[in-house]
Parts: C-alpha cells; sequence; structure tokens
C-alpha cells in the first residue's frame, strides 16, 4: 500500500452532475495523481452497505460525497460511510441543502405518492442533517473554479483545511458579477423569456428575480456572464440562515421602495412572483427554515 | 459582565395608575446585568435626573435603562443628564412604558408584564451599545426657498433678515402666488394687494435675497447643512432689465390665451405682463402660446421692442448651488371643478371657482369690480355659494376640509351685496367653521344681518336653463326641497396640493399625506419640519390653511432653517448605518432602498455609507439579504436579544 491518501467518491442519488462535474475538472488529473482510489460509486446502487463495511473504519481518508438523503436506507448509508471515512466533503447542492430534490418536501407526503407512483414519505434531508459534514464544496453542479480550489487545498497543499471549510466565497455572487446598478425600484417582475435583459446592468435592478445577493459566489458568476440569473445553487452566503427568506425580504423592501405607498400596488407585485418556494428555494427548500408542509393547506 | 441601571418612572398617575412600577423596578433589579434599579414619581425632573447622575458614579454603571414616556419626549434631557456623570450618551435608551404601556392598556397585571418585558429588552440593548461621539459637520450658510407665495416670501424675508443668503425659487413668472389675485383679506376687509406688494418689494430689493421666478428646482442631492440644489430657470425671452413695460410687444401680439392670473376669465397675449404689480417687474413670452420663438417666428415683438429687450435665442439655464437649509412653500391649487359634474363645474360659465369669482370682484379684474356672467356679460342679481364644493366628500373627492372656505364665502357674500344691493345671494352649508381669531365675530355679522340667505343643505345638481341656472338642493333644517333661480354659482373649491407637490417631494426625499400635502414631522410639535433633517415646509403646501397661518409657518421655517445656518457646527448622530466588508457583496439594494441616498457602492465592490447623509433609519440593514449592514447600536444581535426577551425568554 502506498502512502497515498485514499480517496472515495459517493453519489447516493440524484442526477450525476456532481460526478460529471468532477470527471470534467481539468484539476482531475492533478488530483488523482496523488490518491489511491477506494471506491468510486456514482449511483448508490453500484455499493451495497456490505461493500462499505469492508473498509476499516476511518480507512478512507477522503470520501466525497454527492446527492441528497431522501429516505431510512440513505440515512443508513451515509451513517456508514462517516464512521469509514476520516474527512467528508459535502459536494454539490443535493448534499450540501437538499438540492433541487428538496423542493419534494414542499409537498404532503400522499399527494408527493400521487404524483410519484412511489410509496416514499419524500422527506429530503441535506447530508449535515444525518452526519457531521467537514467540507462543502457548494453547486448544481459544483462550478469548475470552486472544484480547483477544492482540490488545490485538500489534495494538493500540504496544509490541512480548517473543518468547515466551504470551498467558495463567503460573500454573495454579486461580488463577482461585475454588472453596473442602477438605483430603481422593482415596479414589476420581469420574465426571461417574455423579455430579454440588457446584460450589462444588475437583473434585479432591472426587475428580474436573481439569487446572487443571498447565494455564495466563487463560481465567478458564470450564470449571470451568459446573462441569466444566479438561482442559488451554491446556497446562502455566510450568516445567512434561509437563502429564500433572505432574497424574498430583500425583493420586499425594493418593491416597498418605490414609495408611493400603494400598498395594493406593493402586493400585486409580489404575488406575481412565479413560483415563489420554487423560484427563492430551488436548491435550499429541504435545508431551509420551510422544512416540510404537513398538510395539504386545506 | 455589565453594569447597567433602571429607572423606572411613574409619570405621575400616567404611567403608574396602570403599571405597578414599583414591581418593575423590583423584578428588573433581579435581572443579569442589573446592578441598580428604583422607581420614581418624574424621572425627567432635576431629582431625577439627579438619581440617574449619582446611580452612574455609585454604581460604576455602564449603561442605564429610563422606562418612561416615548424616547422622542425625553431621551436627549436622560442622554444629557448621564453625559453629565460620565456615562456615553450613547448608553442610555428608553424604554417607552408610556405610550406603548399605561396609556394602551387597562388590565394592571398585563400592563405591567409587558412593561417589565420591555424594560428587559432596553437592557439586552444597552448591553450591545458601544460608545459612539456625535459626528461634527461643517455647512453651507445659504437658503433655498421655493414657492414665492406669502409663505414663502415670508420665509425668505425673515432668514434675509438674520443675514443670511437667501435663494428665491418661484415657478410662476412673478412672485406673490394666489393671495396677489384676492379681493380683499378677511375679516378686516383690507385690500389683499396692498398688504401683499410690500412684502414683495420688500422680497425683491433685499440685499441677501437672490430672486429666481420662472424657475423650478430639479434635483437635490446632499444633507442637512449641505445640499447641492439644481434649479432650472426657463427663459422668459425678455430681458428683465432692459423691459420698460410699455406694452408695445403685446399690443401687435397676435396670440391669445385665457389669462391665469384672472383665472381664464380674461385673455393674455403671448407677450404679456403677469400683473401690474408683478414682480420681477418685465413682460413674459409664453414660449407654448408663441407662434413660434423657433424655428419659424413671428417675431413682431422683436420688431417693436424700443429697447431691445427681447431675445428669442434666451435658453433655460441650469443654476447649481449650494444651500444649508431648505423651505418648501408651494403652496395649492383648486381642486379642478371639472370633477364636479353634478354642478356644471367647468362646463357651464357660469358656474365659477371661488378664486374667480375674487377676480371678478376685484377692482381692478377682468370686469373692474362690475358683476357679470362670464356667458353673456349681463348684470349678476342672483347667486349661489356653494361650501364644500369637492371637500369634505370622503370617498368622491377629498375627505378634508378646505378650512378657509366658510370665511371666504362670507366675505364673498358680503362683497356681492356691497356692490349689488338689491342683489339676492344664497349660501348653501353644511355646517359654517370659521376657525380663526375674529372670523367667528366676522362671518355671523353676515348670517345674522340676514341679506344673505344662508340655507343648510348641500345643492344636489345645477342646471343651465339658458338665461339663468337652477340650483337643486334641500334646506335640512326646515326638511323643504330648494330650487332657486340663480345667475352665477360660486363653488368654494377645495384647496389641493400645487401641481407638482409630489414630483417635488420626492425630489426632496421628504413625504406626503395621503391627501397630497407635505407631511409634517410631527403634527402637533414638529409643524413645519419633515423627516429629512434641513427641509422644511411652510403654508398650505402642508395643508389648507389661510393667510395668517400661512405666514406664521413661513416664519417658523425660517427660525428652523436660521438654527441651522448659524449654528458654528453641525451635530450628527453616530448612529448610522455600517457595513460589513466581510459580508458585503455590493448586490446594492441597500443602495437603491435607501431613502436618504447616503449608499453607493463604491469601485470595490462594497456598500459604503456616508455618516452624515445617514439617518439610521435601518431599512438597509433589514432589506440587505446577507445580514452584512447594521445600524449601529442596533445591530442584528441586539435586536434578536431583544424580541426574544419581549417574547418572554428566560436570560
Amino acid at each position: 500500500m502506498s502512502n497515498k491518501k485514499t480517496l472515495a467518491f459517493y453519489a447516493a442519488s440524484g442526477c450525476g452532475g456532481c460526478s460529471q462535474s468532477l470527471m470534467l475538472s481539468p484539476s482531475l488529473a492533478a488530483m488523482l495523481e496523488g490518491v489511491d482510489i477506494a471506491f468510486w460509486a456514482t449511483q448508490g446502487a453500484d455499493l451495497t452497505s456490505d461493500d462499505i463495511s469492508g473498509f476499516d473504519d476511518k480507512g478512507i481518508d477522503v470520501l466525497i460525497y454527492a446527492g441528497p438523503l431522501h429516505d431510512e436506507s440513505s440515512i443508513d448509508t451515509a451513517k456508514l460511510l462517516r464512521r469509514k471515512a476520516k474527512r467528508i466533503v459535502s459536494y454539490g447542492a443535493c448534499a450540501h441543502l437538499g438540492g433541487l430534490c428538496g423542493l419534494t418536501n414542499v409537498y404532503p407526503g400522499a399527494q408527493l405518492r400521487a404524483l410519484s407512483k412511489t410509496d416514499g414519505e419524500g422527506f429530503v434531508q441535506p447530508l449535515s442533517a444525518v452526519i457531521d459534514v467537514d467540507y462543502i464544496l457548494p453547486g448544481c453542479p459544483p462550478p469548475e473554479a470552486m472544484v480547483t480550489r477544492m482540490v488545490e487545498e485538500l489534495f494538493l497543499s500540504d496544509d490541512v483545511p480548517e473543518i468547515g471549510t466551504v470551498f467558495a466565497s463567503s460573500k454573495g455572487v454579486c461580488a463577482e458579477c461585475g454588472r453596473e446598478h442602477v438605483r430603481n425600484p422593482l415596479t414589476a417582475i420581469r420574465r426571461f423569456h417574455t423579455d430579454p435583459p440588457d446584460p450589462s446592468v444588475c437583473l434585479i435592478d432591472q426587475g428580474y428575480i436573481c439569487l446572487g445577493p443571498v447565494t455564495r459566489g466563487g463560481c465567478e458568476a458564470v450564470c449571470l456572464r451568459s446573462n441569466r440569473p444566479c438561482t442559488g445553487c451554491a446556497g446562502p452566503v455566510a450568516g445567512v440562515l434561509d437563502q429564500g427568506g433572505a432574497i424574498l425580504h430583500a425583493l420586499a423592501s425594493l418593491v416597498s421602495f418605490s414609495g408611493d405607498g400603494n400598498e395594493e400596488k406593493e402586493h400585486q407585485v409580489l404575488d406575481s412572483i412565479p413560483d415563489v418556494v420554487g423560484t427563492a428555494y430551488k436548491y435550499s427548500a429541504a435545508s431551509s427554515l420551510l422544512k416540510k408542509r404537513v398538510n395539504d393547506g386545506k | 459582565m455589565s453594569r447597567i441601571g433602571v429607572f423606572v418612572c411613574h409619570c405621575g398617575m400616567n404611567i403608574e395608575e396602570t403599571v405597578d412600577t414599583r414591581l418593575v423596578a423590583k423584578t428588573l433589579k433581579e435581572y443579569p446585568g442589573v446592578v441598580h434599579a428604583e422607581d420614581y414619581d418624574y424621572m425627567c425632573s432635576e431629582i431625577g435626573q439627579q438619581k440617574i447622575r449619582e446611580a452612574i458614579v455609585e454604581h460604576n454603571l455602564d449603561g442605564v435603562v429610563v422606562a418612561s414616556c416615548t424616547p422622542n419626549m425625553h431621551q436627549e434631557t436622560f442622554r444629557n443628564a448621564a453625559e453629565e456623570a460620565g456615562l456615553n450618551r450613547y448608553r442610555l435608551e428608553v424604554a417607552n412604558i408610556r405610550e406603548q404601556v399605561s396609556w394602551v392598556h387597562s388590565d394592571r397585571q398585563v400592563a405591567t408584564e409587558k412593561a417589565i418585558r420591555m424594560a428587559r429588552a432596553a437592557v439586552e440593548k444597552v448591553r450591545g451599545d458601544d460608545d459612539l461621539e456625535p459626528i461634527a459637520v461643517e455647512h453651507e450658510t445659504r437658503c433655498l426657498v421655493i414657492g414665492g407665495g406669502i409663505s414663502g416670501i415670508q420665509a425668505a424675508v425673515d432668514v434675509a433678515n438674520s443675514g443670511h443668503e437667501v435663494i428665491l425659487v418661484e415657478k410662476d413668472p412673478s412672485i406673490g402666488g394666489h393671495m396677489a389675485q384676492l379681493s380683499v383679506t378677511f375679516p378686516t376687509l383690507d385690500c389683499a394687494q396692498c398688504i401683499l406688494t410690500p412684502r414683495m418689494v420688500e422680497a425683491s430689493r433685499h440685499p441677501n435675497i437672490e430672486l429666481l421666478t420662472y424657475s423650478e428646482v430639479v434635483k437635490v442631492a446632499g444633507f442637512m447643512g449641505n445640499y447641492e440644489v439644481t434649479i432650472r430657470k426657463n427663459p422668459t425671452y425678455v430681458d428683465t432689465d432692459k423691459c420698460n413695460l410699455c406694452d408695445k410687444c403685446s399690443e401687435v401680439c397676435p396670440v391669445s390665451v385665457k389669462e391665469e392670473f384672472n383665472e381664464g376669465l380674461s385673455e393674455r397675449k403671448a407677450i404679456y405682463l403677469p400683473f401690474e404689480q408683478a414682480i420681477p417687474s418685465s413682460y413674459v413670452l409664453d414660449e407654448n402660446a408663441c407662434l413660434g420663438v423657433k424655428p419659424i417666428r413671428c417675431g413682431l415683438c422683436q420688431d417693436v421692442c424700443d429697447v431691445g429687450a427681447i431675445d428669442y435665442d434666451m435658453a433655460p439655464e441650469m443654476i447649481t448651488q449650494k444651500v444649508g437649509a431648505i423651505i418648501v412653500a408651494t403652496g395649492y391649487d383648486l381642486y379642478d371643478p371639472s370633477h364636479l359634474t353634478e354642478y356644471g363645474g367647468g362646463k357651464y360659465p357660469d358656474v365659477v371657482t371661488s378664486l374667480q369669482f375674487e377676480r371678478m370682484v376685484h377692482p381692478s379684474g377682468p370686469m373692474k369690480g362690475q358683476l357679470r356672467r362670464p356667458s353673456d356679460g349681463r348684470p349678476v342679481k342672483r347667486i349661489a355659494f356653494v361650501h364644500c364644493a369637492g371637500s369634505r366628500d370622503p370617498g368622491r373627492h377629498n375627505p378634508y376640509c378646505s378650512r378657509i372656505c366658510c370665511t371666504y364665502t362670507a366675505k364673498q357674500a358680503l362683497l356681492f351685496k356691497k356692490g349689488v344691493p338689491d342683489g339676492v345671494g344664497s349660501v348653501f352649508y353644511i355646517d359654517i367653521r370659521t376657525d380663526g381669531k375674529g372670523y367667528e365675530e366676522f362671518a355671523q355679522g353676515i348670517i345674522s344681518g340676514k341679506r344673505i340667505r344662508y340655507i343648510r343643505g348641500k345643492v344636489a345638481k345645477v342646471v343651465d336653463e339658458g338665461d339663468h341656472l337652477t340650483a337643486w338642493g334641500a334646506d335640512t333644517l326646515s326638511g323643504k326641497r330648494m330650487e332657486i333661480d340663480v345667475d352665477l354659482v360660486v363653488l368654494a373649491m377645495a384647496m389641493v396640493p400645487s401641481e407638482g407637490t409630489a414630483e417635488l417631494a420626492k425630489t426632496l426625499h421628504i413625504n406626503v399625506d395621503e391627501n397630497g400635502f407635505l407631511k409634517e414631522a410631527h403634527p402637533k410639535l414638529r409643524p413645519v419640519e419633515t423627516t429629512t433633517a434641513g427641509v422644511f415646509i411652510a403654508g398650505t403646501a402642508q395643508g389648507p390653511k389661510d393667510i395668517p397661518d400661512s405666514v406664521a409657518q413661513g416664519s417658523a421655517a425660517a427660525a428652523k432653517a436660521i438654527a441651522i445656518l448659524a449654528a458654528d457646527k453641525l451635530s450628527h448622530s453616530p448612529e448610522v448605518a455600517a457595513v460589513n466588508e466581510e459580508l458585503c457583496s455590493g448586490c446594492g439594494i441597500c443602495a437603491t432602498v435607501c431613502p436618504y441616498d447616503a449608499i453607493k457602492i463604491e469601485r470595490s465592490g462594497i456598500a459604503v455609507v456616508n455618516d452624515i447623509l445617514c439617518f439610521g433609519c435601518g431599512i438597509c440593514a433589514a432589506s440587505c439579504p446577507a445580514g452584512a449592514i447594521e445600524v449601529k447600536n442596533e445591530r442584528h444581535m441586539q435586536i434578536e436579544e431583544m424580541i426574544g426577551v419581549a417574547l418572554g425568554s428566560e436570560k
């Protein structure tokens, strides 16, 4: 056995984008040079509990864990993996926040079962809700700049990153966006498919919903540079508990800034936000203060 | 560990009646971090203040909470006392247990519990307070007065007399405002112009007053003591200094339009003198009416002008000035009579507004004081005066009382009877409100003289019968329906904020009330101040009022402005917003929502607060989605702690 670090990759479920993001990263080669690979399970089904049990406790130096927790078995596996790994990187939005899958929590169980034709309870949780997580690499999928940073700090540097390190900026995406600010009240919500935005001006100032202010940067604002809004995949900025709540209260402040004091009009603007939860909590519903919808609201 | 003192005020029985202040003090004494607590009759008294001073020294307090009336009343009193005893003044907080507890609750037990929680919340705030020092600010010594009516003139003259320079901006070609249009003023019946014009002359001749007529304020930047204002001076196309008032230009001008000064009852030319006593005393070319200043010029007026005063190439001028204080006295307009369709307002020429009637009875008005029907010129023998035309009519028109209409209608009825002794005047009223000094005696004298018929009731409809009008109404005292034929209907029109008030308010970052009038900072105690420091309001722009009240407010606003202009340095509260550079991503939301324009996103990509512009309102802190901006001594942590204990969590 060499004295290389042992690396494992485990994707509980999900779309496969996390695995792809690693595979496509230019820093992959540098990372692989310094490690022995214990396993690389791009689907949870690739690996059984027995397979995992075969490893010594703390026998894996670094485990990269992707995907959400959605049922008892995924929780059990996560706990087992925690025993086997010295350090766990919560990789991608699903592990970090619950991700897109977390939006299932918005549906009460019965409705969800009818929709999905399964008998699951459909309660999605982020990895950190069940086990201690050492590092977080946010993003859906993690953007190249952040992957590179993780590889450098975790595999190429002699220093061990501090527990709790998030391989992203503590500041919002706005810090990297570079669009111009025009002081503008929010008088109507504009949408991309009907009304293309000016690529040089802040989207929020133009009336589009952008989660840049509440979302960790480190992605070099890739979406904004493609004239698309930030949808919040990197999760809340440092110091913010509830990403969706933070953007919604900011939008509410901007609406009332219009200053004519017409509350009815302000409500109309806010009510016109399409799919509020799906927009404001696109990736973070499962880790938000919303928790889970417990009845059908009737 | 903090060492906080708590003082609970009885406010005589104001608080004590509903709140067990002794129990509040006793309970607070047990609260973590509190080393001294006591209750007293009047904390604002000298004895009460002495208690604060002594406790600070004796217990070496590092924070003080006074549970008393609103901080608007005595926070400064208590902070001064604390400062005298060596405590930083920003480490004293007031818990409002009067307006927010004793005055709004009746259950003593519940009120006492609430007072305890509010006092605890204030302790939590004090615990997080830092020492702060007021910010000293240099300032300009000049004053801007917007609006050249009687209120603005009064303000300008008062400020100028205190030795400070004044820029008086008026959007019309002459100062004077509506008062210049009036016939006589109630209740003394002296000629309005005779008392107004000396003031106009004084304003125009005053060495400290720069008059900018035909001008508008388009931009205001800065803050109390340091405003930079941009004024657009519209071209009059006539050189004021050269114009010798010969009237030749007006004689040859081929264009006639309705004359504003006579409320449309007469016509003027496109080049005209606003009115005889206009200041500045000069003709003005109305570019909207003129056949074409450019590109096609009729040029007749320039041809006949002997002194070469007419300059078609005059351009709008942008003037930037620095001022320390701003007084807004932009006055009123009459409510548009065409809203009153049931009276044929704006449709029947013989249904006139109160201001039109003022011009009709004015000796030098369009009818030389001889009352004639605008439609056919026949003498007016019968008039129906209609009170509350557009006032006191919530839902349909304006909900408020315009205050002066009852008294001026009495005056107008009197003038009518004076001019037409055999005329029949009928006044329809809801009730008579004559609130000024001498007004009640004046109006009652006219009413009890019985030469005018006062009918309690509203006019439902006015019908144009060709050679006369018929007013349908009801006398609610006799219960009879009324149908009277008249030659003229005079509508006592509601006063509304002058055109452009809302836009100007936005430019100045001041508020308007639900009726569009400029809003004062406090309806009782700060009637001429606004929530923007250094901007004051006066006259009817603030709400309907009569001449003496407008003049008084002009003087009051001037006194407030002078206090700023004459100060050595201005002091600004240090309780302002501060940015956490570690968290700020420069999203700009704070800069957008800041009502004072105090935040800029700097090139560094971080929000930067101009302390002097900031009033610590906290809108930025509440809207920042990253929690990156907080008001000093109102930090999120403090607020969370305060909410926690207010909701009953135990320490």
